[in-house]
């Protein structure tokens, strides 16, 4: 009896709660109908991966094989150098292509003359416009071992030519440079964004304090866009298992194969080019749950040390 | 924590609404093979002189224009017809049409590579099996030919399951520098030995009179796309059919006639040691590693090179017209070969430029419709009418025998509005290309000059279509990769030659024995032909 | 415009101790940016020229800045195109009523979701954040799209993209940082309910938050070509992206080995039209980028209080 009235209460409470909360709900309900239609419906393709795809009888229709593909996948003598070169080239990025851009948007923000700010952000904006097969070639032309740019440099200076793309050991340096190059200028506009963001009124104080310019960036900037930097930080460890197909199958030519081959190219010669047509949806699979799970461990881990997450 | 209850609640009758909603999307899939069986009653009850109405997802150059198009509908009048074309993009060509095979909306003709999925297609009965009605379309028999058909067998059964875009039989040799050879003071060369000489002088003896050292002998190229590629690419059979060797595939027989997987023939150690030999050196341009598309054709001419592989049938439309080059400055050559006694040898598998499949699930008349546009289009006048466009107005005249035309640029660019090789449903009558060597009549006269001195030095090797070749990618796609890669790191000294011949010799050889077998079986069910 | 910060009040320029340190620190900063600045700007003076360049001339030199003879030809042919006028057209559409959409269902989804107290909220974001993961597929895809109704209309370049749970992720984040939970108190004692405050008072203080959304929502649509080329079967619906990408195929599979050139000579190479094809692509950016720049530039000089 008691317990039924606790119920009760408890259930108009929530009523209550809803009620007046029901702006922010209706708020919402556009954004949750739109991923329940747009992400969750397709949702059921994942099936694939535990099937033997037939194109006659579609993905509900194809015969289920159980893990089968997922034993193919993890059986291939190359999947652990694959899951290797996919995670060390991740890695690398993360230590190395992600600080910058927060550089980067600190720099600018420094910079005294408005007018070369805004020239120099606008100008840091553009290689990200120029897709990745168009870096390519740009790129055969500078680092050419026997017609190009740099290596006419190195000769100039006395240094043997080095034929950059023909050998394995320059290209995790090629695409971290050329990530760099292409996407740091855009990732300013985020952290810029997001310095925007801080009340003017605390650099005030702190000028009046006489705070310098590092201690400002330090004790104010910096922690002004922390949690943005938390944010992305967190997205970028969830996105460990994914190098971007475009970027790697441009650079990638069968003399720097060894260390180049990554989930993408690799799903993509052994789903397409050889009929394997589960088998990208298997990957995906697998190298989705990885992430997830990794975004999920780093998230309880940022809020462990105090910060808030993503979620 | 009710309020999370209540969240739920929502959530799940929101799922179950897209759920009811996508479910019944996806019902037109499983329907769609069934309209068909009504699909003959309907076409029964109409008129005879009714046109019949089919669809076709073809990839297109984006050039084309498909509303009011004279050509469509030239052939719509002739075979009594409605044609209604689909062309998706041509870079997403691939999953586009794979999509609508998948999703159920797999129209009446499709027109895609006779790749592994078409073989898929094939094995679950989605195409038409056309082997014994092929008779019925006079030109689908005689612009076609059996061998050419192979390319679209491609299960067990032995059955033809598409109908070939025929292409012109091509023929691989060289075209190389004739002032930089005046130059050095030498020939063209017709042996590998001659052929080192010529490359040793057109790096170190400054060919192109610039006082630099910025000039190589000969540039190859390499394919980086697939899974069976790496070194081997057609532009450097001129180099490697010294060693019975072919690009094409492994259908080029040993030197003892036999039938062998490529790295396992017995001159493969020997054109290894060779491409090694070359890049050690630095006489070959050592770029050709990571060379894609038509980066040899550039160097050519950029002057950086003075030798690359080239098409007979092509080398003066797609390498010295197409840029700009000086014809009197460039000569082709027949392949290579190992000692001035031995004979240059062509290898000439046949030719085809994708495939064009017919819908299992459509009605007779479709089917029938279908098949009557690709007969008309392997027809003379079907032939003349796709590649060159409408008499007068696209062309002034056309010598099918000469394979030469008479039109003006503006002609031409309204021609490229209409039609176009893409669109043509064959690529080759007779064998022979809608036009042949160069747009002018001195470009003419010089490839009947050239071309035919190479043809008449020249015995060619016609070897069929082996399909099972392709389940070597399939089956072992780490052992073919893994293959590629030590080729290419042993010729740019990264790995010795004991690495690769033992990894040859031991795991590749162990894994494609069964393989091997059943392609050595069919080789000599279907011999080669060696033709003078 | 640029005179919006040039003159800070002088009470607080006044105020400014400025340290031997700080013109040191903006020297570097000024330096460094700078140079990563030209190091971008370069290839993109390098593509513009070439793009202006008979390709000749670009092989006789790659490295050749310069041209010496100017020529407009690519763009000629770019433009005598029939698909790029319409695709422009439709580009211009699915930009502008996208980017409007996108902002607008960002906005409102990412208020609700940054309040911390709100119940449910954790389990939408979790399922939110679980789609940047997990996706169906292909052939679902198609299939949905299909039984919407939306296949083969410009609704399905734009609907399905219009609400990018990094974005959102994105927005709540800034909703949080900027707005304070005491103004929302302040403005509900007032007797003003959660529209009226999302609308009145938090929209406006989101100025920067939203002009990164719709530069980020606009480079999406206007770079967008993926769902144009599954959903789309009729040409004239083909957005500008996808028309410029045909002009040079990339998937040499679909070239035949032997494929003549039945062109005539007159035509620009892919190389060059590639080139035009990107100034193309970038200039409607650059121009509107200015607009949206103000917002920021704003901010920052209020941020950073100097001169």
């Amino acid at each position: 009896m008691n317990n039924n009235a606790r119920t009760l209460s408890k259930r108009a409470q929530a009523l209550r709660y809803f009620l007046t909360n029901k702006y922010l709900y209706l708020l919402l309900l556009p954004c949750v109908v739109y991923f329940l239609i747009f992400n969750y419906a397709p949702m059921y393709g994942l099936v694939i991966a535990f099937k033997d795809f037939k194109f006659s009888q579609g993905i509900m229709g194809s015969p289920w094989t159980g893990l089968e593909n997922f034993r193919y996948l993890f059986g291939l003598s190359d999947f652990y150098r694959v899951l290797w070169n996919s995670v060390y080239l991740s890695l690398l990025r993360l230590v190395i292509c992600f600080p910058i851009p927060i550089l980067l948007s600190l720099m600018l923000n420094e910079i005294p003359i408005i007018r070369f700010k805004r020239l120099s952000q606008t100008m840091i904006y553009l290689p990200y416009f120029i897709s990745w097969v168009v870096i390519g070639g740009i790129l055969v032309n500078l680092l050419s071992p026997s017609w190009g740019l740099i290596n006419e440099l190195i000769k100039q200076f006395g240094g043997e030519p080095v034929f950059f793309l023909g050998s394995s050991r320059y290209f995790r340096g090629i695409v971290l440079v050329s990530h760099v190059w292409k996407n740091a200028g855009w990732d300013t506009i985020i952290y810029l964004a997001a310095i925007t963001s801080i009340n003017p009124e605390l650099y005030e104080a702190a000028t009046i304090d006489g705070a310098s310019r590092v201690q400002r960036i330090l004790h104010i900037t910096l922690p002004g866009i922390k949690a943005t930097i938390v944010i992305l930080l967190l997205l970028s460890i969830g996105n460990l298992m994914n190098n971007g197909f475009e970027q790697i199958f441009v650079l990638q030519n069968t003399s720097n194969l060894q260390v180049s081959e990554v989930f993408e190219t690799y799903t993509y010669k052994l789903g397409i080019v050889n009929g394997r047509f589960s088998f990208a949806t298997t990957v995906g699979l697998f190298s989705s749950v990885v992430g997830f799970t990794l975004l999920i461990l780093a998230n309880a881990g940022a809020k462990l040390m105090g910060e808030e997450g993503i979620f | 924590m009710k309020s999370k209850i209540f969240c739920l609640a929502l959530s799940l009758l929101m799922v179950l609404t897209v759920f009811a909603a996508c479910s019944s999307s996806e019902a037109p899939a499983p329907a769609a093979p069934q309209t068909p069986a009504e699909q003959p009653a309907e076409d029964a009850g109409t008129a005879a002189a009714e046109p019949v109405e089919i669809s076709g997802v073809f990839n297109l150059n984006p050039e084309i224009v498909l509303d009011n198009n004279p050509v469509v509908e030239e052939i719509e009048r002739t075979l009594n017809i409605k044609l209604n074309i689909e062309a998706p993009p041509q870079n997403g060509f691939w999953d586009r049409v794979r999509m609508l095979v998948a999703t159920g909306d797999m129209p009446d003709l499709v027109h895609y590579g006779a790749d592994i999925s078409a073989a898929q297609w094939a094995e679950e009965g989605l195409l038409m099996d056309v082997t014994d009605v092929i008779q019925n379309y006079p030109n689908l028999s005689s612009n076609i030919t059996m061998e050419q058909y192979g390319d679209c067998v491609f299960l067990p059964d032995g059955r033809i399951y598409g109908i070939p875009k025929p292409n012109s039989y091509d023929k691989w040799g060289y075209v190389i520098n004739k002032t930089w050879l005046d130059n050095v003071g030498l020939e063209a060369p017709k042996t590998i030995d001659e052929f080192i000489e010529v490359s040793r002088a057109f790096t170190n003896n400054d060919p192109d009179d610039n006082g630099r050292s910025d000039t190589f002998g000969a540039s190859l190229n390499a394919q980086q796309s697939s899974l069976d590629s790496g070194i081997w690419h057609l532009m450097n059979d001129f180099l490697s059919m010294a060693y019975s060797i072919s690009s094409w595939h492994h259908g080029m027989p040993d030197a003892d006639g036999s039938a062998k997987l490529r790295p396992l023939k017995s001159e493969y150690g020997e054109y290894m040691q060779l491409l090694r030999r070359l890049y050690e050196e630095g006489i070959i341009d050592r770029e050709f590693i990571t060379h894609n598309a038509d980066e040899p054709q550039e160097k050519l001419a950029q002057q950086r090179v003075g030798i690359i592989g080239a098409s007979e049938g092509s080398y003066i439309t797609n390498v010295l017209e197409r840029y700009s080059l000086n014809l009197d400055e460039y000569i082709f050559m027949p392949p290579l070969v190992k000692s001035a006694s031995d004979r240059p040898t062509y290898a000439v598998p046949p030719s085809n430029w994708m495939a064009y499949y017919v819908n299992a699930h459509s009605s007779p008349e479709k089917q029938d419709a279908v098949l009557r546009l690709l007969d008309f289009a392997n027809s003379e006048e079907g032939f003349v009418l796709f590649q060159m466009g409408l008499a007068g107005t696209h062309y002034n005249s056309y010598d099918v025998d000469a394979r030469t035309v008479d039109r003006t640029d503006e002609q031409n660019d309204a021609r490229m509005k209409v039609t176009s090789n893409m669109f043509a449903m064959a690529n080759a009558l007779d064998g022979k290309p809608p036009l042949q060597g160069g747009s002018t009549p001195e470009a003419i006269a010089k490839w009947q000059r050239e071309a035919g001195a190479a043809d008449a030095a020249t015995q060619k090797a016609f070897f069929g279509f082996t399909k099972m070749l392709d389940k070597i990618g399939v089956e072992f796609p780490d052992e073919v990769q893994t293959l590629n890669s030590l080729e290419v790191r042993y010729v740019t000294g990264e790995v010795s030659f004991e690495d690769l011949m033992s990894y040859v010799n031991g795991t590749y050889q162990e894994r494609t024995a069964d393989i091997a077998k059943e392609f050595a079986d069919f080789m000599a069910a279907n011999p080669t032909r060696f033709v003078d | 415009m640029t005179g919006l910060k040039k003159n800070p009040p002088a009470r607080v320029r006044n105020r400014i101790i400025r340290g031997v340190g700080d013109s040191v620190v903006e020297t570097i900063c000024t330096a460094v940016v700078g140079i990563f600045a030209l190091c971008c700007l370069a290839p993109f003076v390098y593509v513009f020229f070439t793009s202006f360049m008979p390709y000749t001339e670009y092989l006789e030199n790659p490295l050749r800045i310069i041209p010496a003879t100017f020529t407009l030809q690519a763009y000629r042919q770019i433009w005598d195109y029939a698909l790029f006028r319409s695709g422009y057209a439709v580009t211009i559409f699915i930009t502008v009523v996208g980017t409007t959409l996108s902002v607008f269902l960002l906005t409102i989804s990412a208020y609700p979701l940054s309040k911390p107290g709100l119940k449910g909220r954790k389990i939408i974001m979790g399922m939110i954040l679980f789609t940047m993961f997990f996706n169906g597929g292909m052939i679902p895809n198609y299939l949905l799209i299909r039984g919407l109704g939306l296949f083969n209309t410009v609704w399905a370049l734009i609907i399905p993209g219009s609400i990018s749970a990094f974005l959102l992720i994105l927005m709540k984040n800034f909703i949080r940082i900027t707005i304070p939970e005491s103004l929302e108190e302040a403005a509900k004692v007032d007797g003003a309910n959660d529209l009226r405050i999302l609308f009145s008072i938090v929209v406006p203080l989101l100025k920067p938050a939203i002009a990164t959304m719709t530069i980020f929502s606009a480079v999406q649509y206007w770079n967008s070509y993926y769902a144009s080329m599954l959903y789309i079967s009729d040409r004239k619906l083909w957005p500008l992206m996808l028309v410029l990408r045909e002009l040079v195929v990339e998937d040499t599979s679909a070239v035949s080995p032997v494929t003549q050139m039945l062109t005539s000579a007159a035509r620009t190479h892919p190389f060059t039209l590639k080139m035009a094809a990107i100034v193309i692509t970038l200039l409607p950016i650059l121009m509107i980028y200015p607009f949206m720049q103000r917002y920021f530039v704003k901010g920052i000089s209020l941020g950073s209080v100097k001169e």
